[in-house]
Protein backbone atom coordinates (compact mmCIF):
# COMPACT_ATOMS: atom_id res chain seq x y z
CA UNK A 1 0.00 0.00 0.00
CA UNK A 2 1.07 3.45 -0.96
CA UNK A 3 2.49 5.40 1.89
CA UNK A 4 0.20 8.36 3.31
CA UNK A 5 2.39 11.49 3.41
CA UNK A 6 1.84 13.46 6.95
CA UNK A 7 2.72 16.49 4.49
CA UNK A 8 -0.49 15.60 1.97
CA UNK A 9 -2.82 15.36 5.03
CA UNK A 10 -1.72 18.30 7.36
CA UNK A 11 -1.12 21.07 4.20
CA UNK A 12 -1.86 24.45 4.26
CA UNK A 13 -5.55 24.28 3.85
CA UNK A 14 -6.09 22.08 6.82
CA UNK A 15 -3.63 24.83 8.73
CA UNK A 16 -6.33 27.63 7.72
CA UNK A 17 -9.29 25.78 8.78
CA UNK A 18 -7.64 24.53 12.38
CA UNK A 19 -6.93 28.38 13.20
CA UNK A 20 -10.10 29.33 12.00
CA UNK A 21 -11.33 26.89 14.55
CA UNK A 22 -8.69 28.30 17.08
CA UNK A 23 -10.11 31.90 16.53
CA UNK A 24 -13.92 30.98 16.69
CA UNK A 25 -13.02 28.85 19.80
CA UNK A 26 -11.09 31.62 21.81
CA UNK A 27 -14.03 33.73 20.71
CA UNK A 28 -16.54 31.80 21.69
CA UNK A 29 -14.78 31.13 25.09
CA UNK A 30 -14.29 34.84 25.43
CA UNK A 31 -18.12 36.29 24.18
CA UNK A 32 -20.29 33.18 25.50
CA UNK A 33 -18.29 31.89 28.23
CA UNK A 34 -16.59 29.02 29.34
CA UNK A 35 -19.75 26.78 29.75
CA UNK A 36 -20.69 27.52 26.10
CA UNK A 37 -17.13 26.24 24.85
CA UNK A 38 -16.96 23.29 26.97
CA UNK A 39 -20.76 22.35 25.58
CA UNK A 40 -20.22 23.16 22.00
CA UNK A 41 -16.29 20.91 22.55
CA UNK A 42 -17.96 17.96 23.57
CA UNK A 43 -21.16 18.00 21.41
CA UNK A 44 -18.48 18.23 18.55
CA UNK A 45 -16.37 15.68 20.00
CA UNK A 46 -19.33 13.48 20.36
CA UNK A 47 -20.73 13.70 16.72
CA UNK A 48 -17.24 13.57 15.24
CA UNK A 49 -16.72 10.00 17.26
CA UNK A 50 -20.19 8.82 15.54
CA UNK A 51 -19.97 9.73 12.40
CA UNK A 52 -16.15 7.66 12.15
CA UNK A 53 -17.61 4.55 11.48
CA UNK A 54 -20.03 5.62 8.66
CA UNK A 55 -17.62 8.10 7.19
CA UNK A 56 -14.85 5.05 6.98
CA UNK A 57 -17.91 2.88 5.68
CA UNK A 58 -18.87 5.61 3.38
CA UNK A 59 -15.68 6.38 1.81
CA UNK A 60 -14.72 2.69 1.26
CA UNK A 61 -18.01 2.73 -1.11
CA UNK A 62 -16.83 5.98 -2.67
CA UNK A 63 -13.09 4.53 -3.25
CA UNK A 64 -14.38 0.53 -4.89
CA UNK A 65 -17.08 2.58 -7.09
CA UNK A 66 -14.31 4.71 -8.65
CA UNK A 67 -12.35 1.86 -9.34
CA UNK A 68 -15.16 -0.13 -10.58
CA UNK A 69 -16.23 2.68 -12.56
CA UNK A 70 -13.71 4.01 -15.00
CA UNK A 71 -14.30 7.36 -16.64
CA UNK A 72 -13.77 6.02 -19.92
CA UNK A 73 -17.15 3.88 -19.80
CA UNK A 74 -18.80 6.79 -17.93
CA UNK A 75 -18.09 9.02 -21.25
CA UNK A 76 -19.04 6.12 -23.56
CA UNK A 77 -22.54 5.89 -21.72
CA UNK A 78 -23.87 9.09 -21.82
CA UNK A 79 -22.28 9.65 -25.33
CA UNK A 80 -24.24 7.19 -26.92
CA UNK A 81 -28.05 8.01 -25.46
CA UNK A 82 -29.98 10.63 -26.59
CA UNK A 83 -33.53 11.69 -25.50
CA UNK A 84 -34.83 11.33 -21.93
CA UNK A 85 -32.97 8.02 -21.59
CA UNK A 86 -30.09 10.60 -22.77
CA UNK A 87 -31.11 12.67 -19.58
CA UNK A 88 -31.34 9.61 -17.16
CA UNK A 89 -27.72 7.88 -17.73
CA UNK A 90 -26.57 11.60 -17.92
CA UNK A 91 -27.82 11.90 -14.72
CA UNK A 92 -26.71 8.18 -13.12
CA UNK A 93 -23.15 8.98 -14.59
CA UNK A 94 -23.16 12.65 -12.66
CA UNK A 95 -24.51 10.83 -9.67
CA UNK A 96 -20.88 8.45 -9.62
CA UNK A 97 -18.62 10.13 -11.07
CA UNK A 98 -16.10 10.87 -8.12
CA UNK A 99 -13.47 13.66 -7.53
CA UNK A 100 -14.08 17.91 -7.69
CA UNK A 101 -14.32 19.93 -11.06
CA UNK A 102 -10.95 19.24 -12.19
CA UNK A 103 -12.75 15.33 -12.95
CA UNK A 104 -15.87 16.61 -14.02
CA UNK A 105 -15.52 19.43 -16.01
CA UNK A 106 -12.84 17.91 -18.38
CA UNK A 107 -14.70 15.21 -18.90
CA UNK A 108 -17.98 17.10 -19.75
CA UNK A 109 -15.34 18.86 -22.65
CA UNK A 110 -14.65 15.83 -23.73
CA UNK A 111 -18.37 14.58 -24.26
CA UNK A 112 -18.79 18.44 -26.38
CA UNK A 113 -16.11 17.38 -28.33
CA UNK A 114 -17.46 13.78 -29.11
CA UNK A 115 -20.45 15.35 -29.74
CA UNK A 116 -22.38 14.68 -26.81
CA UNK A 117 -25.78 17.50 -26.85
CA UNK A 118 -26.19 19.64 -24.76
CA UNK A 119 -29.10 18.96 -22.69
CA UNK A 120 -27.07 15.50 -21.78
CA UNK A 121 -24.00 17.85 -20.64
CA UNK A 122 -26.28 20.27 -18.43
CA UNK A 123 -28.55 17.56 -16.84
CA UNK A 124 -24.50 15.58 -16.53
CA UNK A 125 -23.35 18.45 -14.45
CA UNK A 126 -26.35 19.35 -12.40
CA UNK A 127 -26.93 15.64 -11.32
CA UNK A 128 -23.02 16.00 -10.41
CA UNK A 129 -22.97 19.00 -8.33
CA UNK A 130 -25.76 18.40 -6.82
CA UNK A 131 -26.69 13.92 -6.51
CA UNK A 132 -23.18 13.24 -6.34
CA UNK A 133 -22.55 10.44 -4.31
CA UNK A 134 -19.18 11.19 -3.10
CA UNK A 135 -19.57 14.85 -2.15
CA UNK A 136 -23.06 13.01 -0.14
CA UNK A 137 -20.71 10.31 0.97
CA UNK A 138 -18.17 12.49 2.35
CA UNK A 139 -20.02 15.73 3.79
CA UNK A 140 -23.36 15.87 3.64
CA UNK A 141 -24.08 12.38 5.64
CA UNK A 142 -21.44 12.86 8.71
CA UNK A 143 -22.04 16.45 8.86
CA UNK A 144 -26.09 16.38 8.64
CA UNK A 145 -27.11 12.87 9.35
CA UNK A 146 -28.85 10.61 6.58
CA UNK A 147 -32.30 11.32 7.27
CA UNK A 148 -31.35 15.27 6.00
CA UNK A 149 -29.09 13.50 3.14
CA UNK A 150 -32.15 11.36 2.12
CA UNK A 151 -34.26 13.76 1.69
CA UNK A 152 -32.16 16.10 -0.22
CA UNK A 153 -31.26 13.57 -2.57
CA UNK A 154 -34.96 12.52 -3.11
CA UNK A 155 -35.84 16.20 -3.10
CA UNK A 156 -33.17 17.19 -6.02
CA UNK A 157 -33.58 13.61 -8.04
CA UNK A 158 -35.76 15.41 -10.57
CA UNK A 159 -33.36 18.55 -11.01
CA UNK A 160 -31.02 17.22 -13.54
CA UNK A 161 -33.94 16.35 -15.83
CA UNK A 162 -35.74 19.70 -15.32
CA UNK A 163 -32.25 21.71 -15.95
CA UNK A 164 -31.81 19.57 -19.35
CA UNK A 165 -35.54 20.25 -20.31
CA UNK A 166 -35.30 23.96 -19.99
CA UNK A 167 -31.91 23.74 -22.02
CA UNK A 168 -34.03 22.32 -25.09
CA UNK A 169 -36.17 25.61 -24.71
CA UNK A 170 -33.31 27.53 -25.18
CA UNK A 171 -31.90 28.86 -28.31
CA UNK A 172 -29.04 27.23 -29.96
CA UNK A 173 -25.98 29.08 -29.75
CA UNK A 174 -22.83 27.47 -30.88
CA UNK A 175 -20.89 26.76 -27.35
CA UNK A 176 -17.57 27.13 -28.87
CA UNK A 177 -16.32 29.12 -26.52
CA UNK A 178 -12.58 30.00 -25.96
CA UNK A 179 -11.68 26.72 -26.94
CA UNK A 180 -9.79 25.80 -29.79
CA UNK A 181 -8.65 22.15 -31.06
CA UNK A 182 -5.28 22.00 -28.96
CA UNK A 183 -7.86 22.70 -25.50
CA UNK A 184 -10.29 20.02 -26.37
CA UNK A 185 -6.82 17.62 -27.28
CA UNK A 186 -5.42 18.54 -23.70
CA UNK A 187 -8.42 18.13 -21.57
CA UNK A 188 -10.01 14.87 -23.05
CA UNK A 189 -6.83 13.67 -22.95
CA UNK A 190 -7.59 11.91 -18.90
CA UNK A 191 -10.92 10.27 -19.99
CA UNK A 192 -8.63 8.20 -21.91
CA UNK A 193 -6.72 6.75 -19.02
CA UNK A 194 -9.31 5.41 -18.04
CA UNK A 195 -9.23 6.16 -14.09
CA UNK B 1 -31.47 4.83 12.42
CA UNK B 2 -27.97 6.15 13.08
CA UNK B 3 -27.09 2.27 13.99
CA UNK B 4 -28.86 0.80 11.08
CA UNK B 5 -26.95 3.65 8.13
CA UNK B 6 -23.99 2.28 9.70
CA UNK B 7 -24.33 -1.35 9.01
CA UNK B 8 -26.05 -0.42 5.68
CA UNK B 9 -23.29 1.29 4.81
CA UNK B 10 -20.39 -1.12 6.26
CA UNK B 11 -22.85 -4.03 4.55
CA UNK B 12 -22.74 -1.61 0.90
CA UNK B 13 -18.70 -1.70 1.38
CA UNK B 14 -18.39 -4.92 1.76
CA UNK B 15 -20.46 -5.82 -1.41
CA UNK B 16 -18.39 -3.42 -3.42
CA UNK B 17 -15.25 -4.61 -1.72
CA UNK B 18 -16.38 -8.41 -2.83
CA UNK B 19 -16.80 -6.88 -6.41
CA UNK B 20 -13.96 -5.40 -6.75
CA UNK B 21 -11.94 -8.46 -5.20
CA UNK B 22 -13.54 -10.39 -8.30
CA UNK B 23 -12.48 -8.02 -10.99
CA UNK B 24 -9.13 -8.58 -9.65
CA UNK B 25 -6.49 -7.90 -6.46
CA UNK B 26 -5.33 -4.72 -8.03
CA UNK B 27 -9.04 -3.24 -8.48
CA UNK B 28 -9.84 -3.84 -5.09
CA UNK B 29 -6.03 -3.20 -3.61
CA UNK B 30 -6.74 0.14 -5.36
CA UNK B 31 -10.18 1.28 -4.26
CA UNK B 32 -8.70 0.56 -0.84
CA UNK B 33 -5.88 2.54 -0.97
CA UNK B 34 -8.02 5.45 -2.69
CA UNK B 35 -10.52 5.10 0.16
CA UNK B 36 -8.12 5.75 2.86
CA UNK B 37 -6.08 8.29 1.47
CA UNK B 38 -8.84 10.29 0.84
CA UNK B 39 -10.47 8.73 4.85
CA UNK B 40 -7.02 10.42 5.87
CA UNK B 41 -7.30 13.73 4.47
CA UNK B 42 -10.75 14.24 5.44
CA UNK B 43 -10.75 13.21 9.14
CA UNK B 44 -8.69 15.98 10.12
CA UNK B 45 -10.64 18.56 8.07
CA UNK B 46 -14.15 17.28 9.41
CA UNK B 47 -12.58 17.82 12.50
CA UNK B 48 -11.75 21.00 12.58
CA UNK B 49 -15.07 21.97 10.68
CA UNK B 50 -17.26 20.29 13.21
CA UNK B 51 -15.25 22.28 15.64
CA UNK B 52 -15.69 25.59 14.17
CA UNK B 53 -19.21 25.16 13.00
CA UNK B 54 -20.35 24.21 16.28
CA UNK B 55 -18.13 27.77 17.80
CA UNK B 56 -19.76 29.90 15.57
CA UNK B 57 -22.78 28.83 16.26
CA UNK B 58 -22.76 29.69 19.75
CA UNK B 59 -21.35 32.95 18.65
CA UNK B 60 -24.56 33.82 16.08
CA UNK B 61 -27.76 35.18 16.90
CA UNK B 62 -30.13 32.58 15.67
CA UNK B 63 -33.23 34.83 16.04
CA UNK B 64 -32.47 37.02 12.66
CA UNK B 65 -31.39 33.65 10.72
CA UNK B 66 -34.78 31.95 12.22
CA UNK B 67 -36.81 34.70 10.69
CA UNK B 68 -35.11 34.50 7.68
CA UNK B 69 -34.77 31.22 6.92
CA UNK B 70 -36.51 29.35 9.40
CA UNK B 71 -39.01 26.31 9.13
CA UNK B 72 -41.89 29.30 9.55
CA UNK B 73 -40.42 31.30 6.93
CA UNK B 74 -42.17 29.29 3.98
CA UNK B 75 -41.30 29.93 0.10
CA UNK B 76 -39.93 33.60 1.44
CA UNK B 77 -36.96 31.77 3.27
CA UNK B 78 -36.63 29.27 0.29
CA UNK B 79 -36.24 32.54 -1.70
CA UNK B 80 -33.91 33.63 0.26
CA UNK B 81 -32.08 30.94 0.36
CA UNK B 82 -32.00 30.51 -3.03
CA UNK B 83 -30.52 33.77 -3.51
CA UNK B 84 -27.43 33.62 -1.06
CA UNK B 85 -26.63 29.45 -1.91
CA UNK B 86 -24.99 31.10 -5.15
CA UNK B 87 -22.59 32.92 -3.71
CA UNK B 88 -20.42 30.80 -1.25
CA UNK B 89 -17.32 30.73 -3.62
CA UNK B 90 -15.95 27.50 -1.93
CA UNK B 91 -15.57 23.68 -1.80
CA UNK B 92 -17.90 21.42 -0.07
CA UNK B 93 -15.33 22.51 2.94
CA UNK B 94 -16.68 25.58 3.61
CA UNK B 95 -20.03 24.72 2.63
CA UNK B 96 -21.15 22.14 4.46
CA UNK B 97 -19.78 23.46 7.84
CA UNK B 98 -21.55 26.93 7.11
CA UNK B 99 -24.89 24.83 6.66
CA UNK B 100 -24.03 22.92 9.82
CA UNK B 101 -23.83 26.50 11.41
CA UNK B 102 -27.19 27.66 9.95
CA UNK B 103 -29.20 24.57 11.19
CA UNK B 104 -27.98 24.93 14.50
CA UNK B 105 -29.30 28.36 14.65
CA UNK B 106 -32.52 27.47 13.73
CA UNK B 107 -32.87 27.39 9.02
CA UNK B 108 -35.40 25.27 8.19
CA UNK B 109 -34.81 21.96 6.34
CA UNK B 110 -36.26 23.50 3.10
CA UNK B 111 -34.81 26.02 3.01
CA UNK B 112 -31.35 24.41 3.69
CA UNK B 113 -31.67 22.24 0.70
CA UNK B 114 -32.78 25.43 -1.43
CA UNK B 115 -29.45 26.97 -0.04
CA UNK B 116 -27.62 23.89 -1.03
CA UNK B 117 -28.89 23.50 -4.29
CA UNK B 118 -27.93 27.14 -5.21
CA UNK B 119 -24.46 26.32 -4.28
CA UNK B 120 -24.18 23.48 -5.88
CA UNK B 121 -25.19 24.42 -9.34
CA UNK B 122 -24.16 28.49 -9.07
CA UNK B 123 -20.73 28.41 -7.21
CA UNK B 124 -19.61 31.18 -9.48
CA UNK B 125 -15.79 29.81 -8.35
CA UNK B 126 -16.15 27.19 -10.43
CA UNK B 127 -17.98 28.35 -13.11
CA UNK B 128 -15.13 30.91 -13.26
CA UNK B 129 -12.31 28.57 -12.77
CA UNK B 130 -13.74 25.23 -14.76
CA UNK B 131 -16.50 25.88 -16.68
CA UNK B 132 -16.01 29.24 -18.35
CA UNK B 133 -12.36 27.98 -19.15
CA UNK B 134 -13.14 24.70 -20.15
CA UNK B 135 -16.59 24.89 -22.03
CA UNK B 136 -16.88 28.66 -23.21
CA UNK B 137 -19.14 31.20 -21.26
CA UNK B 138 -22.29 30.83 -23.51
CA UNK B 139 -22.09 27.04 -22.33
CA UNK B 140 -22.21 28.55 -19.35
CA UNK B 141 -25.12 31.04 -19.65
CA UNK B 142 -26.99 28.63 -21.33
CA UNK B 143 -26.76 25.83 -17.69
CA UNK B 144 -27.45 28.79 -15.74
CA UNK B 145 -29.93 30.19 -17.21
CA UNK B 146 -31.40 26.48 -17.39
CA UNK B 147 -30.69 26.08 -13.47
CA UNK B 148 -32.52 29.23 -12.33
CA UNK B 149 -35.86 27.63 -10.99
CA UNK B 150 -33.84 24.54 -9.57
CA UNK B 151 -32.84 25.48 -5.97
CA UNK B 152 -36.55 27.26 -5.03
CA UNK B 153 -38.02 23.78 -6.46
CA UNK B 154 -35.61 21.47 -4.37
CA UNK B 155 -36.90 23.47 -1.46
CA UNK B 156 -40.63 23.05 -2.59
CA UNK B 157 -39.54 19.42 -3.37
CA UNK B 158 -38.33 19.15 0.29
CA UNK B 159 -41.64 21.08 1.61
CA UNK B 160 -43.16 18.36 0.22
CA UNK B 161 -41.39 15.56 1.24
CA UNK B 162 -41.62 16.58 4.56
CA UNK B 163 -45.71 16.54 4.92
CA UNK B 164 -45.74 13.00 3.66
CA UNK B 165 -42.08 11.90 5.30
CA UNK B 166 -41.75 13.68 8.88
CA UNK B 167 -38.09 13.78 9.33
Amino acid sequence: MKRISLRGIFDGSFWVFAGLAAATGTACYLVAGPTAFWESFRDDAELFILILPKLAAALLVAGFIQVLLPRGKVARWIGERSGLRGLAIASGAGMVTPGGPMTSFPLVNALHAAGTGRSALIAYLTSWSTLGLQRILSWELPLMGVEFALLRFLASLPLPFLAGMVSRWLPEVAIAGPLDDAATRTAAEPVDRDG
Amino acid sequence: MTASATVFLWGLALMLGAVALRRGRDTARRGLEISVERLSGIIPRIAVALLTAGFVAKLMPGEPIAALIGPESGWRGILVASLTGGFVPAGPIISFPLVVVLYKAGAGIPQIVAFLTAWSVFAFHRVLIYESTLMGWRFSAVRLVSSVILPPLSGLFALGLMRIIPV
